[in-house]
């Protein structure tokens, strides 16, 4: 469990790092500081519109009295990329959620080895500065490097944060030929004495104090193939932070229609065969807040206080759904479900 | 003249009790955190101005009902639930609008009182609900079965100020009051 709420924000500084890519800074509207983080924390942003999306905070951990996160303009998603990016000014009133728990470094390990596609970087950026703890404790720092998969040059971003927190980075540029090889790089980082690769650092497989720990965010694609790629090399599991939202095509095939009665209203409804919970709620004009529709991010959960749930999020604990609760954007009812709305 | 006694019919004798308003809390929109302020403006019939339910941003919105234009809770209640279960849980996170002592909430259904210059009548006992607990991450629904609080209406509007007195009014201003039902709560008492 965490802290759901939001915070009433002022958009501070808009700084392009790319064609594609703004920095964001927000500051408190109503309060000196934003809740303290840890590094991999992400939260959630909500436009004037209501539209709320996922983004991890890349600033520094220490200066609470700003949160900073980074937007890639994805013509093709959703929309909300486009609202931060083309209805979004300095001085605008936002509302920036509590951080939420996101990627961790493992605190055990002495090499990490971070995979990063596309937009993906900004988890990374932002759990890498756990690296610097190593020197407030006085302990021999972590070697670090990152591999960032990109399309173009242009399109690698916070490399210079990246740098500043004593992690290599190697950049492959699709367009320049240079595509990264997955299964290349994990076996380097596995058998670095029989490989021509960098690695982390130069000590042997078998050195008895070797602890690598290895991280992926980007693309799904990406992810299963740095994920089958660590488990070939003998590698441990691969710590990972997913965002993208797993959409679905208009007028597929959801599940059976199932109806709902909402106690508060009083009102009956039925959720189609196309259609999730969330947006029949909202075809009834109940507002329900929401945020990655892929039952990610918790914000549409409802209470159903009767009925049998097909769960389908990954939120959720195991309490949490015994006490019936779900994610309106993913979950539906095997029966006739009764939600306290 | 303080805000109790501007035209404010009390009874002749001296009131069986007064309370003191301790907070006011608003929020701009559903689950964003409240934040207190120094002095709020209570618009007859609607709710505290900028606060989510009058302005249709609330979670609840779609349950409109008269009752919910301010709610109110004791930080008695709040004392008492924390020596009972340690949440340590901060008057601005009951997402209640005033935080009141010395007044009696649970007994001032169906009747009208006067927070400062401002008369509000006790609709119905607020009701928790699970949303508050995802919300602040605190098992408090539990806790607050029974004395969750008071919805109002606000029946004449004005500023009010932490620090304002809360006292009753006058039995025949409160049978004349609108919406005098006394029914309990129900789904959707504002968080």
């Amino acid at each position: 469990m965490t802290v759901r709420l939001l915070i009433a924000a002022r958009v501070d500084r808009i700084t392009p790092l790319s064609p594609r890519v703004i920095r964001i800074s927000l500051r408190p509207a109503h309060r000196a500081a934003f809740p303290a983080f840890e590094p991999g924390d992400h939260v959630q942003l909500q436009h004037a519109t209501g539209v709320r999306r996922d983004y991890s905070l890349i600033g520094f951990p220490v200066h609470p009295d700003r949160y900073e996160i980074a937007v890639q303009r994805e013509p093709n998603g959703r929309g909300g990329s486009l609202l931060f990016h083309d209805a979004l000014s300095e001085g605008d009133e936002v509302f920036v959620s509590y951080p939420q728990p996101g990627l961790r470094l493992d605190p055990d390990a002495d090499e990490h080895l971070f995979i990063a596609g596309g937009i993906g970087v900004t988890a990374i950026a932002g759990v890498a500065h756990a690296l610097t703890a190593d020197m407030t404790t006085g302990a021999a720092p972590a070697a670090a490097v990152a591999h960032l998969a990109v399309r173009t040059p242009a399109d690698a971003v916070l490399v210079d944060d990246l740098r500043s927190l004593g992690v290599r980075v190697e950049v492959h540029a699709s367009s320049l030929g240079d595509r990264l090889d997955v299964a290349a790089v994990l076996d380097a980082a596995a058998h670095p004495a029989t490989s021509t690769l960098p690695s982390p650092t130069a000590r042997p497989a078998t050195h008895p104090a070797r602890h690598l720990a290895a991280y992926v965010c980007g693309p799904a694609g990406l992810m299963t193939a740095v994920a089958d790629a660590a488990s070939a090399a003998g590698l441990p599991p691969v710590r990972s932070e997913a965002f993208a939202a797993t959409t679905t095509a208009p007028g597929e095939r959801l599940g059976a229609t199932f109806p709902v009665y909402l106690k508060g209203a009083a009102r009956e409804l039925v959720v189609g065969e196309t259609e999730s919970l969330l947006a029949a709620l909202h075809r009834v004009k109940v507002p329900l807040e929401y945020s990655c529709e892929s039952g990610v991010c918790g914000s549409c959960v409802v209470e159903s206080v009767s009925g049998e749930i097909d769960h389908r999020d990954l939120c959720l604990s195991d309490t949490e759904r015994a006490g019936g609760f779900l994610a309106a954007c993913v979950s539906r009812g095997r029966t006739r479900l009764e939600i306290m709305l | 003249m303080t805000g109790a006694d501007a035209g404010v019919t009390t009874p002749a004798s001296a009131p069986a009790w007064r309370g003191t308003l301790s907070a006011v809390f608003v929020a701009e929109a559903a689950g964003v955190e409240m934040h207190a302020l120094d002095e709020a403006r209570m618009l007859e019939g609607i709710g505290i101005e900028g606060d989510r339910y009058a302005t249709h941003r609330g979670h609840y919105s779609h349950l409109w009902h008269v009752d919910r234009q301010v709610t109110l809770i004791a930080q008695e209640t709040i004392d008492a639930l924390n020596a009972e279960t340690g949440l340590g849980l901060e008057p601005v996170e009951t997402r209640r609008n005033l935080v009141t002592a010395g007044a009696p909430l649970g007994d001032l259904v169906g009747t009208t009182f006067a927070v400062g210059e401002v008369l509000l009548h006790g609709g119905r006992l607020n009701v928790p609900c699970r949303y508050l607990e995802r919300l602040i991450d605190k098992a408090v629904f539990e806790p607050l079965v029974g004395r969750s609080g008071l919805n109002c209406s606000i029946v004449r509007g004005g500023v009010i100020r932490p620090g304002d007195a809360i006292v009753p009014v006058h039995a025949t201003a409160a049978t004349d009051a609108p919406g005098a039902t006394g029914a309990p709560g129900t789904v959707g008492d504002r968080s």
